[in-house]
């Protein structure tokens, strides 16, 4: 019963941060300098034409109005039709009964958040890939460490991941460019691809590249935990009945550095969800993270807040989920929080 | 206390190598610009274009050579890292300000009849943790209408709090249940007097480790930021900016792409070395104690 | 620290060998050929593909692509027939009947008919429709009338036959079947409806070579040959891909890689290796320069609404520094209107003079001391400019020059959309680039848009100088209803020279492209009015297929397709 309660307390306490970063969002959208209106008709435009547009956008309206209409489409249940001549639903994504309605983005002329579950297949894509190499570089390293501790391995590999958390990511991706796709030509320079195998090519370099910064930290971590659980009686004991080095380091130590790690890169994880706005900038990648900033510089205030929430909604999805399922793995948690 | 920390830290190889790479890079802040007869804004049209139509290489007047507006590149990296160091230690102060008051008071009320306090900043931090950051930093920057050095470090300085206060606050908690603590608190102590007495000498250590490796990732940051054209105005050498600019003639002037980025990676990497250090002297001082 | 060296030189080895690589073809696609994909890319995004809307130099390319115009203008500028088959004009000179050309097919399937031509511009010019340059048309019979809304057509557009039409003037002008030529008023299918809707940007339908086949805003625009074409045999492209915003260093890569066949936005070092390779000798076609790059100097706000100062600062500026920054493309200016417009003059305007712009700052107030760096206006000036722009690189050129003379400014850089919202309202930016790019080959499209008192509002002024001249406004009426050539010419020049002394403008550079593409493309020939004009392009497939051999395909492509397949099969 507890565990419910605490469950529903948490729950509770995420929607509360999810709605004060939609009001923070709102706010910070509201105050940028520029016009969407006078951008969407061009540097060429003449002032009546440009007029026209602001009141088809709406953004001629006060902001509390403005605050009004978002929030009350935000999320609801029945049909609705916040301002004059809106069509019923003609801007939601439906989840059974609850629809969610982002609003319509000014230059692409789309629903938000249709435009926005376009553009998350590739995120998660990018996300999972990078987390991927993130895991394996982290744990192939990390345990290679553990194993040769205060070797010139492990120098050589704390060196490394040092190095890896220290290069900014723009940096690693223009290297990387400049290695895998214009000397060696093994890799696609950047953009998406068509089909499968294409599109798998294209997201290697840029998740490498978020995997490398990733790794920085999680190398450490793995090595770490993985040294300390060495040390405990458990494995020694492991140890003196035989156990080879190699399966002490994969049965016993490995199963406990899980946990830290599945947070490390579950929360990783959540993060890139929202969007590696950088990395998916220099590799062209078709994600949140590129709408996003697109959307920031073109001033598309819709797809601006649609992309903040999105992202945010990652992040608090990735804690919830880290939480619960800390919780599941080790009893120790749930019997100390209970 | 904290002094002995810092002698066992730099008497560490990781130290004693941050130190190293931090020298490198203030040298480069003091000298670079002394070495140069050039401006950092200053395009030197009389040095010409090189034979391929770059600008032109290392020569007796531009050490390094020039970018892409005829600016010589050694006295803009030298005024690149110093701005880099300069933002990246004012932001990190202020940061580390902040997230030493309130994860100290956060701290001290959890639990107590003021835990609304707690509740509140805690509830705060998880909402701009779960703030995309980028996305905040960029809008606040395009916000403000003049982005100024002091715009780029208040910013960052406003945001950067969040991680040190959590571990502040837990630090505070544990210190409060410690028996000389609650001890003073027994013999009447008030709370600030305690806080001043027994609990901010022992969260300043930590605080200090956690600042030294905040300055890497203010540094990274901030390099970010201008990379992505939202931290500081031009002309201003930025590190950043000079990586993203030279980005353009990549294959024909490395130079202008590799210098920017060994500096930030060796100033990055000098404060990641040197909080490393710090942080792994003041595990062992815990221990000790 | 030897590991930093390390990457340091790694970055260098790879980067050093900066040649280009030489065309993929062994010779030139001499002969017309069928069939084949052309790949392109911008640099820029396009906002919309409505002919009626989008007014910018990359839409102008794909739309020309879609929708046919009712004229066109020849390389040498010069109106041709299109659509439209012939015409006539009365004594007057304000009533144009036009033939249509017979048996042209929309790609709907709907044959062209007068009452389409009459729609099209109807629902380009109506109220509801943000045409940017609906004032081009102004002088069309009944226009005030029916964008008041106070009539419900528009009544100098007449529908005389199936494919007979009038338009009618209220007066005489000289550049009626210039503006005809522009896609704005290009015809649209039945789809597009009466009235402007967003939508229709989505399925842009006209009758042009191609019909869209996909678009995905901020990444790609594909086309697929209309067979229902006007012009038999045309187009000879199966299929044209357009990559958007792609960055000139990626798309040196696309090209060297075959991955792209037209290079058209280099940076400046690739400009300059690839007219220095030998192996790329006698390839490349300059654009004509035809846009005058320039900064703006607000005349209502001080320092600059006193004479002397803008002056000053107009004989402050070295136009040679700014060229030198992108040799070859960019070309100094001193004068209003660029080389490629009728109307030119190639003599010098305004003057690089550093001793006569002190002087004149001296008359303003403000003498300034150059050996002891004292004097000068006081406060700093803010430049506006648009971020990560070659305008921002020559603003912090220009902040060096002017400092010379004892003005400081300050360059703040700005998204598009900031920029234009700032520069465009009353009493607010004091300074900031500024340029126009030419919209038909006439020169009244320098004056009248951009510096004529009709030209200033409140908000959304094109007119960002804000400045106002009786004398100037009263040539530029004169020179619109003038019918002669050489009268006009004149009228425009003197209008000009009235820019040059004024100096709400410093004009300084004009900028060119240069279209670059592998020796498997043929046909394409530089327009005079549109960038990229690739609609009648042709590509030999079999040499491009032999010139890319195996390099086409990237060994981890070729690797990943193996996976799958075999997972799949």
């Amino acid at each position: 019963m507890a565990v419910i309660t605490r469950a529903l307390r948490r729950l509770g306490l995420s929607l509360l941060v999810l709605w004060a970063v939609v009001t923070l969002a709102f706010v910070i959208n509201h105050v940028l300098p520029g016009d969407p209106a006078r951008l969407m008709a061009g540097p060429q435009a003449r002032p009546a034409d440009v007029e026209k547009l602001r009141r088809e956008l709406g953004t001629d309206r006060p902001l509390a109005a403005q605050y009004a209409s978002f929030t009350s489409r935000l999320v609801h249940t029945g049909p609705r039709a916040i301002a004059k001549g809106d069509k019923p639903h003609a801007s939601c994504s439906a989840f059974a009964i609850v629809h969610v309605d982002l609003g319509v983005s000014f230059q692409h002329r789309k629903p938000v958040a249709r435009l926005i579950g376009e553009r998350l297949p590739a995120t998660a894509l990018l996300a999972s890939m990078a987390v991927a190499f993130e895991v394996l570089l982290a744990v192939g390293l990390g345990l290679l460490a553990a194993r040769w501790r205060r070797t010139i391995v492990d120098d050589g590999v704390m060196a490394v991941s040092l190095l890896l958390a220290s290069v900014p990511t723009f940096l690693t991706a223009v290297v990387l460019q400049v290695v895998f796709a214009y000397r060696l030509r093994w890799l696609p320079f950047d953009g998406a691809g068509e089909g499968a195998a294409s599109t798998l090519a294209h997201a290697v370099l840029p998740a490498l590249t978020l995997a490398l910064y990733g790794a920085g930290w999680a190398i450490r971590l793995v090595r770490d935990e993985v040294i300390s659980e060495l040390g405990k009686p458990y494995v020694r004991t492991a140890r003196a009945k035989g156990a080879g080095q190699v399966r002490v380091l994969l049965a016993h130590a490995m199963r406990n550095v899980a946990l830290p790690l599945v947070t490390l890169v579950g929360l990783d994880l959540g993060a890139l969800l929202g969007g590696a706005i950088v990395t998916e900038r220099i590799f062209r990648w078709p994600g949140v993270g590129s709408l996003a900033i697109d959307a920031v510089v073109t001033r598309d205030g819709p797809v601006i807040m649609g992309t903040v929430i999105v992202a945010s909604a990652g992040i608090v999805a990735a804690n919830l989920a880290v939480d619960g399922l800390v919780g599941l793995i080790d009893p120790r948690t749930r019997r100390a929080a209970a | 206390m904290t002094r002995g920390i810092f002698a066992r830290a730099l008497a560490s190889g990781r130290g004693r190598a941050g130190l190293a790479l931090l020298g490198a890079v203030a040298l480069l802040a003091c000298v670079g610009p002394w070495l140069s007869t050039h401006g950092p804004n200053h395009s030197d049209f009389a040095a010409g274009i090189a034979p391929d139509g770059g600008p032109v290489g290392p020569c007796r007047a531009h050490l390094l050579g020039t970018d892409h507006l005829f600016r010589d590149e050694l006295s803009r990296l030298g005024h690149g890292a110093r701005f880099s160091l300069f933002v990246a230690v004012t932001a990190t102060l202020l940061s580390s300000l902040i997230a030493a008051v309130v994860g100290t008071v956060a701290g001290w009320t959890a639990g107590t009849r003021l835990a609304a306090i707690d509740h509140a900043a805690m509830r705060l931090v998880d909402v701009l943790l779960s703030f995309p950051y980028l996305l905040l930093v960029m809008a606040i920057g395009a916000a403000l209408d003049r982005t100024g050095a002091l715009t780029v470090l208040l910013v960052l300085g406003a945001t950067g709090w969040l991680g040190t206060a959590r571990i502040v606050r837990a630090k505070t908690m544990a210190l409060r249940s410690e028996g000389y603590v609650e001890a003073a608190r027994a013999l009447g102590g008030t709370a600030p007097h305690v806080l001043r007495a027994h609990v901010a000498p022992n969260v300043a250590g930590t605080v200090l480790a956690l600042s030294v490796a905040s300055i890497a990732s203010m540094i990274l940051a901030e390099s970010v930021l201008s990379y992505l054209a939202v931290g500081v105005e031009p002309p201003t050498a930025t590190l950043g900016r000079m990586l993203q600019e030279g980005q353009a003639a990549l294959t024909l002037r490395p130079r202008l792409v590799a210098l920017p980025g060994a500096v930030i990676l060796a100033s990055v990497l000098g404060f990641g070395l040197v909080g490393e250090a710090l942080r792994a002297a003041q595990a062992s001082e815990d221990r000790r104690a | 620290m030897r590991r930093l060296a390390w990457l340091v030189a790694a970055l260098g080895a790879l980067g050093c060998s900066a040649e280009v690589s030489p065309p993929l073809g062994d010779r030139d696609a001499a002969v017309p050929v069928r069939g084949g994909t052309l790949r392109m890319a911008s640099f820029t995004d396009v906002r919309s593909l409505d002919a009626a809307v989008a007014f910018d130099e990359v839409s102008h390319a794909l739309e020309s692509l879609i929708y046919a115009t009712l004229v066109t203008l020849s390389p040498t500028g010069e109106i041709e027939p299109e659509l439209v088959e012939s015409w006539t004009v009365d004594e007057a000179r304000t009533r144009y009947v036009f033939r249509l050309r017979a048996g042209v097919v929309m790609q709907d399937g709907h044959p062209l008919t007068a009452d389409d031509v009459k729609r099209s511009i109807e629902r380009a010019l109506s109220p509801d429709t943000p045409c940017p340059v609906a004032s081009f048309y102004e002088r069309i019979l009944g226009f005030s009338d029916y964008a008041s809304r106070r009539a419900s057509t528009l009544r100098g557009v007449e529908v005389l036959g199936d494919h007979l039409f009038a338009v009618s003037l209220s007066e005489p002008d000289a550049t009626l079947l210039a503006v005809l030529s522009l896609p704005i008023v290009a015809p649209v299918c039945r789809s597009a409806g009466r009235a402007f809707d967003r939508e229709f940007s989505l399925h842009p339908c006209g009758a042009g070579p191609f019909r869209l086949e996909r678009w995905e805003p901020g990444r790609q625009v594909n086309f697929r040959r209309f067979d229902g074409y006007f012009r038999p045999g045309l187009p000879y492209l199966d299929r044209i891909e357009w990559a958007l915003a792609v960055p000139q260093f990626t798309q040196r890569f696309r090209f060297e890689a075959g991955e792209q066949d037209f290079l058209h936005d280099f940076t400046s070092a690739d400009l300059w290796r690839y007219r220095a390779s030998p192996a790329w000798r006698g390839r490349g076609e300059w654009e004509p320069a035809k846009a005058v790059h320039s900064f703006f100097m607000n005349t209502e706000l001080p320092p600059f609404d006193d004479v002397h100062v803008r002056r000053a600062v107009a004989f402050a500026i070295d136009r040679d520094e700014i060229a030198r920054l992108r040799p070859g493309e960019t070309m100094t200016m001193s004068r209003l209107i660029p080389p490629a417009v009728p109307g030119h003059d190639p003599s010098p305007g305004q003057r690089f003079d550093l001793a006569r712009a002190r002087e004149e700052l001296a008359k303003a107030g403000y003498a300034f001391d150059p050996s002891t760096g004292r004097g000068g206006y006081p406060k700093e000036i803010d430049y506006a400019c648009v971020g990560d722009s070659f305008d921002q690189q020559a603003a912090e050129v220009y902040q060096q020059q002017l400092a010379r003379i004892g003005v400081r400014i300050r360059v703040k850089t700005r998204a598009w959309s900031a920029y234009l919202a700032e520069t465009s309202r009353r009493r607010t930016t004091p300074m900031g680039s500024d340029g126009w790019a030419m919209d038909f080959p006439d020169p009244s499209d320098f004056f009248e848009p951009i510096l004529s008192t009709r030209a200033i509002g409140d908000e959304d002024s094109q007119n960002r100088a804000f400045w106002s001249n009786p004398a100037f406004d009263a040539l530029l009426a004169e020179a619109r209803r003038a019918q002669d050539f050489d009268a006009r010419m004149r009228l425009y020049r003197r209008a000009e020279q009235l820019v040059i002394d004024e100096a709400p403008w410093v004009m300084v550079y004009t900028k060119r492209w240069f279209n670059l593409h592998h020796p498997y493309v043929g046909g394409f020939a530089v327009n005079p009015s549109r960038t990229q004009d690739v609609g009648r392009v042709w590509i030999d497939q079999a040499t491009r297929a032999r010139a890319l051999g195996r390099r086409a395909e990237l060994p981890f492509s070729r690797l990943a397709k193996g996976a799958l397949a075999a997972r799949w099969p």
